[in-house]
């Protein structure tokens, strides 16, 4: 047994150190990177001045508070659209649900960069969803392109995806005859989904939060074409740093914020929705 | 008056007819058994009734209201599963106080009333375990005091028991049957078990290919099956094929090697293809003749097969292969493959039925 549980941590150690290799160094580099002096700041030796200097300024906590309203926003307006969506894919048969997977995962196949210029195309004022209705009078000019709420749209979109197969597998994993076990007791719809379904489904709806979050928090494609320099988030603004300020200390230490609120993010969501789990 | 009536209810699914014209009274605080194979129509009866499954034809009345079309939460039906269906994320009480939560009774009332259905089904003091800490035994009385627990008009169970040991089955038959009769609930099971529906029942419905073969009490279904399906599938028969010859009170079956058989049955016409059936415990099989049996002819024993508490032996006699299955008694004479001896049947209980 010991023998044999040995030669599983053996085959399993390529692909621990692949992984050490290709995320952990370069992870360490930045983090590294992030605490090394830069041009705006004189001081010696690894500090965390970069971080107090970002912290410090209102413009930069702007843009930290702007990262987590939108993707916090993101994953409320994604996770009852996905239980929709993935609750409907529940109740097609095989072929119909196969399409319907297909059909969703497009998106994700196309690529975030393509999908996002068509938004650019239809947010805009004069677009040929929006421009008519704002030609006959029916709405004013919603200003999207370039607005906080356009880069939410987006986001939602492109999270939305991942959001569904999520909660779908989640779904899929509850037996059918508990929900009919709830509507012969007198449960209706609502109250059946209420007390069965949604408690039942609360570690996928956990998961997909988690990855919503993430991946809005972390997006740069919708962020940078349709919110541009208005609207900052850190991603963006790592890049600024980068591509118009050679500042790649303070782009390190943006860098290292983002992954260290992911991390507490991940960690309260946790315990947000982990509190009503049941055994 | 908590009588359940359908009046040819059928339900078509694409291809084929899984109910077809089913007509069934349930009386007030009867145990019906719908019984039959896998793929007969019962289940989906069953789901009928629940609501679940809606029916294409036909009309379902409980209480003298119709509920053809009424959503499965207002029928006031209480379901077991095959597969109990607990709330795993729900305790023992939480599970059976469930209806109760969803009328809006106040809490001490639910209480009450689960500490009650606890005590019904004999699991008292495990209402704060959760379901995946019970046994299946224990599970399955959850369910069923789940069912009860909001009083409902009709306790339908859909194959309760299938999921137990033989021992806990039987048991779990007797406390059914003990709870039912001491609530006075009007019950359907679905069972594929003969035994069982034999056992519980006070009258068994026998469904064939989403027909009702038969209604009757478990004696009648025994002893005299209504048609070839019923006589077949209850128990076990031999079959002989052969041709009507004379009708009457006791009507003369011809088979092929130029046999005639005495037996009694309905709406035999001469000349006409009928089956003979004859159950293998009412074969009797002798050294000595048995000159009071109207069918009796010289056989010789081809096998033995040790049951336990019977032996059944296969025989050949007159070009026709024929089991009887005899108690392992004293009383009854014991016999090797090689003998010969006499088998024979009286013509009540060789039943005729027109293929």
């Amino acid at each position: 047994m010991t023998g044999a549980r040995g030669v599983q941590w053996l085959l399993l150690l390529p692909s621990l150190l692949l992984l050490a290799l290709l995320l952990g160094l370069p992870l360490a580099a930045m983090l590294a990177n992030s605490l090394q002096p830069n041009v705006l700041l004189s001081f010696t030796g690894p500090a965390l001045d970069n971080y107090g200097y970002l912290l410090s300024r209102s413009y930069y906590l702007q843009v930290i508070l702007r990262t987590l309203r939108m993707a916090a926003v993101t994953t409320l307006v994604t996770i009852p659209l996905g239980y929709i969506a993935a609750m409907l894919l529940r109740r097609l048969s095989g072929r119909a649900g196969n399409l319907a997977i297909m059909g969703l995962t497009f998106p994700i196949l196309a690529g975030p960069l393509t999908v996002v210029l068509g938004w650019m195309a239809l947010l805009a004022n004069g677009g040929p969803f929006l421009g008519p209705l704002v030609a006959a009078g029916l709405i004013g000019p919603p200003n999207l392109l370039g607005s906080e709420t356009g880069v939410v749209i987006s986001l939602v979109q492109f999270v939305l995806p991942f959001a569904v197969l999520t909660l779908y597998t989640g779904l899929r994993q509850i037996q059918p005859q508990l929900h009919e076990a709830a509507r012969s007791l007198g449960a209706g719809s609502l109250s059946g989904f209420l007390h069965v379904t949604l408690p039942l489904s609360l570690p996928s709806a956990l998961s997909a939060s988690i990855i919503v979050f993430s991946l809005a928090a972390s997006s740069f494609i919708s962020p940078h074409y349709l919110g541009g320099a208005g609207q900052l988030t850190l991603t963006t603004l790592v890049t600024q740093f980068i591509m118009a300020t050679f500042n790649a200390e303070l782009a390190a230490a943006a860098a290292g914020l983002l992954l260290l609120l992911m991390l507490a993010a991940v960690i309260g969501i946790t315990a947000a929705i982990g509190r009503f789990i049941r055994p | 008056m908590p009588e359940l009536i359908l009046s040819h209810v059928t339900r078509r699914f694409s291809g084929h007819t899984a109910v077809d014209d089913f007509s069934l009274t349930v009386r007030d605080g009867e145990f019906v058994c719908l019984l039959g194979p896998s793929g007969c129509g019962k289940t989906t009866t069953l789901r009928i009734i629940a609501g679940f499954e809606r029916a294409d034809a036909g009309r379902l009345t409980l209480d003298g209201a119709d509920i053809t079309h009424a959503p499965p939460q207002q029928r006031d039906i209480g379901l077991v599963f095959q597969s109990y269906a607990l709330f795993p994320h729900k305790t023992v009480a939480e599970n059976i106080g469930f209806g109760l939560k969803m009328r809006g009774r106040p809490r001490a009332a639910i209480a009450a009333a689960v500490e009650e259905a606890l005590a019904l089904v004999r699991l008292e003091g495990l209402g704060g375990r959760y379901p995946r800490a019970l046994s299946g035994g224990q599970q399955q009385r959850v369910a069923l005091a789940r069912a009860l627990a909001i009083r409902p008009r009709l306790l339908l169970m859909d194959e309760p028991l299938s999921n137990l040991d033989a021992q806990l089955r039987e048991e779990m038959r007797n406390e059914i049957r003990r709870i039912q009769k001491s609530l006075g609930i009007t019950a359907v099971l679905v069972t594929h078990d003969q035994a069982e529906a034999l056992a519980m029942a006070d009258r068994i419905a026998v469904m064939a290919k989403g027909r009702l073969q038969q209604m009757a009490d478990p004696a009648t279904i025994y002893e005299a099956p209504a048609t070839a399906f019923v006589s077949g599938f209850i128990g076990q028969a031999n079959v002989l094929e052969g041709r009507v010859e004379s009708t009457g009170a006791e009507a003369v079956l011809a088979l092929p090697g130029g046999v005639t058989l005495a037996g009694r049955g309905d709406g035999l016409a001469a000349g006409a293809a009928t089956r003979a059936m004859v159950k293998h415990e009412r074969m009797a099989l002798c050294r000595a003749e048995p000159a009071q049996l109207a069918n009796r002819f010289p056989c010789q024993v081809a096998e033995r097969t040790y049951l336990g508490g019977s032996i059944a032996y296969r025989c050949e006699a007159a070009g026709m292969t024929l089991t009887a299955l005899l108690p392992n008694h004293p009383l009854f004479e014991s016999f090797a493959p090689g003998d010969t001896a006499w088998i024979g049947w009286a013509a009540t209980d060789c039943a005729f039925f027109p293929c």
